[in-house]
């Protein structure tokens, strides 16, 4: 088990480091930089010269490297030119509501994806499989950012039963108690979560299905069956549980999927996370950002992935043994 | 905790939050103008703003010494109206300026506001290692002293046309008291720059990263209470998501709506879109220049076939197909809004035949497949426009096609902006529509398209324009006090570029704004529509923006 998670560790190492590596050379490759285009103001040269030199970026690009490689080795992810902030600060605001977002559309899509693959599974060959497998590849199927603005136009604006974006009622906010704002937060949530959740329910019920169907035919299930066990009994007791381990690989696999629909939905939704930071960022060329981004979402993903083998191992006595 | 009990108390609480009642009332009756914003802001210490949010929260936070007129004069003192300084007066050589401090001003935090502010605002704008974009404004100032706690007084090097207007209207004023002890390298990182004290007629409240900037009237302000009592700018970056804001009730006011918004607006009965001038003149610039800067371009180096592009493009129709009546076709590289701009300037007119006859006088033959040619390079470029505007996407089809008639073959490339910018800098392309959105100054034109402009990263000047009788005339525009002289040179100096063809003038703008009907603005300056604000109402019985509890309500 140690050297199963020491082996991890470092190959979730290698990477971060190459993503961290090629996300710099692709961000320096393309034409512009942090001060070729500000919006809303006429920028004197002069200015902007003074402002490259200070940000160093008037130096070569290894030279650039260099400082990059230094500054994260330290615990410095620098400075954001187009926050005018520590890039450290920017996160601290930005990171937590992505990792809610992901948290709550990780759980909402497994508790539907599962329920439906159970579902499925039971009720094989009818039409609540075959409608419930529809309704979910259809969603499946929608371009990510056309189901969330159907999503805003249909349950916020059509039928107005969730706000249209943002993270806070910007009106009552500031007169509200703290339950009135976990309210209102939650209210924002819903549609933003429910967009990420319905756009990977679809594969986790069509794992979660074939999962039970191979372990509904086993032996032991059989065996359940022919002792006079309740069909629910043999689901709930046997089949689920055996049928859930291939599963928990999917949540590490689920996770960057979850993680790049979250960059369209936050915009749609106007939700100030991680995504949205990333997408401005790239636009206004702030190096900095995109980079810590970047770099915070692939650890992201490897600390994911190595939780779901770590998970999968502890649930599974023979991958323990190897 | 079991999921049986978790999922009734989560769903009681969404629910509890949905209930139209009480919690949203007070804020949400009160007049409150919600501006849906595409950007949040950088950093609220104006000399560090370097974007359009913030420079609009920090013109409502900070004041000027002086506000310029609606007819944005810049020239001498006329029209400009009081601000931080009740008045004014001139030394008898014209080389200082006294201003005198409204001795009602303060600070939000009820220090009074005093000449030794203007002074510390003068020394920070001009300081090195703050870099402010403001600073090179300020080069005709000499120094600023105070004559008395009441009287800042600047003194110029020389005597200049715009010398109060770069004074009085470029510097805004900020507290010595709270940020003096910050050196100016650390300026920037200055909690302040993300929780100000101002003394304008707004106060901050909060600022909630990526989501919210909120002020509210101060009802103590010197010049007397804002009408509206809350401002606050909510951040959606996709432009569908804003106006899904604005059809919602969330929001009640967007600065800009596209064309196609416009349209459908009309549609919305709670919704008006109301036009306003601006001081954005788009155009397409012609490289004068080889690609990367090297030479000469094969095409656009030489002047008559540049005339002969622009006599090639209908701009009326490109215009009137594109922008309706929102724009109207700009005559030169200045808005209809700028105190020198003359109506009665010439023109290039649209005639594809005299283009035919000076390309044909120019060597240019028409080859294989109807392209003319000039021994072996053919008359093909590419127009360069920005991925993001839909707007100059489709004007640069439009002319696509009329240069087709003219034995012009065209491509058009699609950019994001930093892209764009990077491209023009180093010279790396053929032709590019741009817009610019111009300083009130007439005098800014020698920023954007002198000798000097293009050589320089960010000017308007990316095609290498360089006339040495333009710049002449524009210098002695800029130095003339006589306004009467200086709009004849400014006349003749813009009959030299116009002539000269470093672009073909497309459009000037007129922007629309899209509201609810309750909302009253007051008239929206072309160089700040936000200049105003504190003069906007709400009709009595209109909510502002919802909040979007009540829209919920609404509905149920």
């Amino acid at each position: 088990m140690g050297r199963l998670l020491a082996g991890r560790i470092l190959q979730g190492l290698a990477v971060v480091w190459v993503v961290a590596t090629l996300t710099f050379a692709l961000l320096h490759s393309a034409p512009g930089d942090p001060f070729s285009y500000q919006s809303g103001r006429r920028i004197d040269p002069e200015i902007r010269a003074h402002w490259r030199y200070v940000y160093c970026l008037d130096r070569p690009l290894s030279a650039q490297y260099v400082c990059y490689v230094r500054s994260i080795a330290s615990g410095d992810l620098g400075y954001s030119i187009s926050k005018q902030r520590p890039v450290r600060d920017v996160l601290i605001d930005y990171v937590p509501r992505t990792l809610e977002l992901m948290f709550l559309g990780l759980c909402a899509s497994f508790l539907i994806g599962i329920t439906l693959g159970v579902l499925q599974a039971r009720h094989r060959g009818t039409v609540v499989d075959w409608g419930s497998r529809g309704v979910s590849l259809l969603f499946y199927s929608m371009p990510d950012f056309w189901l969330a603005l159907m999503m805003a136009l249909v349950f916020a604006y059509w039928i107005p039963l969730f706000p249209i974006s943002g993270i806070e009622d910007v009106v009552a906010a500031p007169t509200y108690g703290w339950w009135q704002h976990a309210g209102d937060h939650l209210r924002h949530l819903v549609l933003p979560v429910a967009t990420l959740a319905l756009m990977t329910t679809a594969a986790i019920a069509r794992f979660q299905r074939a999962a039970m169907l191979d372990a509904i035919g086993l032996d032991f299930v059989v065996t359940a069956r022919a002792k006079g066990v309740s069909e629910g009994a043999i689901v709930r007791h046997h089949v689920l549980r055996n049928a859930l381990l291939p599963v928990i690989t999917l949540a590490g696999v689920t996770l960057p999927s979850l993680l790049g629909g979250a960059v369209l939905v936050e915009l749609i939704f106007s939700w100030p996370g991680m995504g949205y930071l990333t997408a401005m960022a790239v636009e206004s060329r702030d190096y900095a950002i995109v980079t810590s981004s970047v770099l915070i979402t692939s650890v992201l993903v490897v600390v994911g992935t190595i939780a779901a083998d770590l998970l999968y191992a502890l649930a599974d006595p023979r991958v323990r043994a190897q | 905790m079991r999921i049986s009990h978790t999922i009734p108390a989560i769903v009681l609480l969404v629910v509890s939050a949905c209930g139209g009642e009480g919690h949203s009332g007070g804020a949400a009756r009160s007049s409150a103008l919600v501006i849906t914003s595409p950007a949040d802001a950088d950093n609220l210490i104006p000399a560090l703003t370097t974007n359009v949010t913030a420079s609009q929260v920090g013109s409502l936070l900070f004041e000027k010494l002086v506000e310029p007129g609606d007819s944005l004069n810049t020239i001498g003192d006329a029209g400009f109206r009081p601000s931080l300084a009740d008045s004014w007066s001139w030394s008898p050589d014209s080389l200082s300026i006294a201003f005198h401090l409204d001795p009602r001003a303060h600070w939000h935090d009820g220090v009074p506001l005093r000449a030794a502010d203007v002074l510390y605002s003068y020394r920070v704008n001009i300081s090195k290692d703050v870099g402010s974009p403001i600073g090179p404004l300020l080069a005709g100032i000499d120094s600023v002293t105070a004559r008395d706690s009441l009287t800042p007084v600047f003194w110029f090097h020389a005597r200049s046309p715009e010398q109060f207007f770069n004074a009085g209207s470029q510097l805004r004023v900020i507290p010595a008291h709270l940020l003096q002890a910050v050196p100016d390298s650390a300026l920037k990182n200055s909690p302040f720059g993300r929780k100000p004290v101002g003394s304008g007629p707004y106060r901050f409240v909060r600022w909630v990263s990526g989501s919210t900037i909120e002020l509210d009237a101060d009802s103590t302000f010197h010049r007397g209470r804002p009408k509206l009592d809350r401002l606050i700018w909510s951040i959606a970056a996709s432009p569908d998501a804003a106006m899904l804001r604005l059809y919602s009730g969330e929001a009640n006011f967007i600065e800009y709506l596209r064309p196609q918004d416009v349209v459908q607006i009309a549609k919305h009965p709670e919704l008006k879109a109301v036009k306003y001038p601006n001081l954005q003149v788009f155009y397409m610039t012609f490289n004068e220049r080889g690609y990367g800067g090297h030479g000469t371009h094969a095409i656009f180096g030489d002047r008559d076939v540049r005339r002969a592009l622009t006599m090639a493009v209908d701009r009326q129709r490109v215009v009137s197909t594109v922008l309706d009546s929102s724009a109207r076709v700009a005559l030169g590289p200045i808005s209809s809004v700028i105190s020198t701009y003359d109506s009665t300037l010439p023109r290039l007119p649209f005639s594809p035949d005299s283009a035919r006859a000076i390309l044909d006088r120019r060597g240019w033959v028409t080859g294989a497949e109807g392209v003319r040619h000039k021994g072996a390079a053919p008359l093909r470029f590419t127009i360069l426009v920005p991925s993001t505007s839909t707007v100059r996407q489709q004007a640069a089809v439009l002319m696509q096609d009329m240069y087709k008639q003219i034995g012009a073959r065209v491509d058009i490339e699609r950019v994001d902006f930093p892209t764009m910018g990077a491209r023009e800098s180093a010279h790396e392309f053929d032709a590019a529509i741009d817009g610019m959105a111009l300083d009130p100054s007439p005098a800014s034109i020698r920023q954007e398209w002198s000798s000097a402009a293009a050589n320089a990263e960010g000017t308007s000047n990316a095609g290498h324009y360089a006339s040495r009788q333009f710049d002449a005339l524009i210098d002695s525009a800029a130095s003339q006090m006589d306004p009467t002289r200086a709009r004849g040179y400014y006349r003749r100096a813009y009959t030299t570029i116009i002539e000269d063809a470093p672009a073909v003038w497309l459009y000037e703008g007129s922007a629309w704004a899209g509201m609810n009907v309750g909302v009253r603005p007051a008239p929206m300056r072309p160089d700040a529509w936000f200049a105003h604000l504190a003069d906007w109402t709400i009709g009595t019985g209109v909510v502002a923006a919802e909040s979007a509890s009540d829209t919920v309500a609404r509905a149920q």
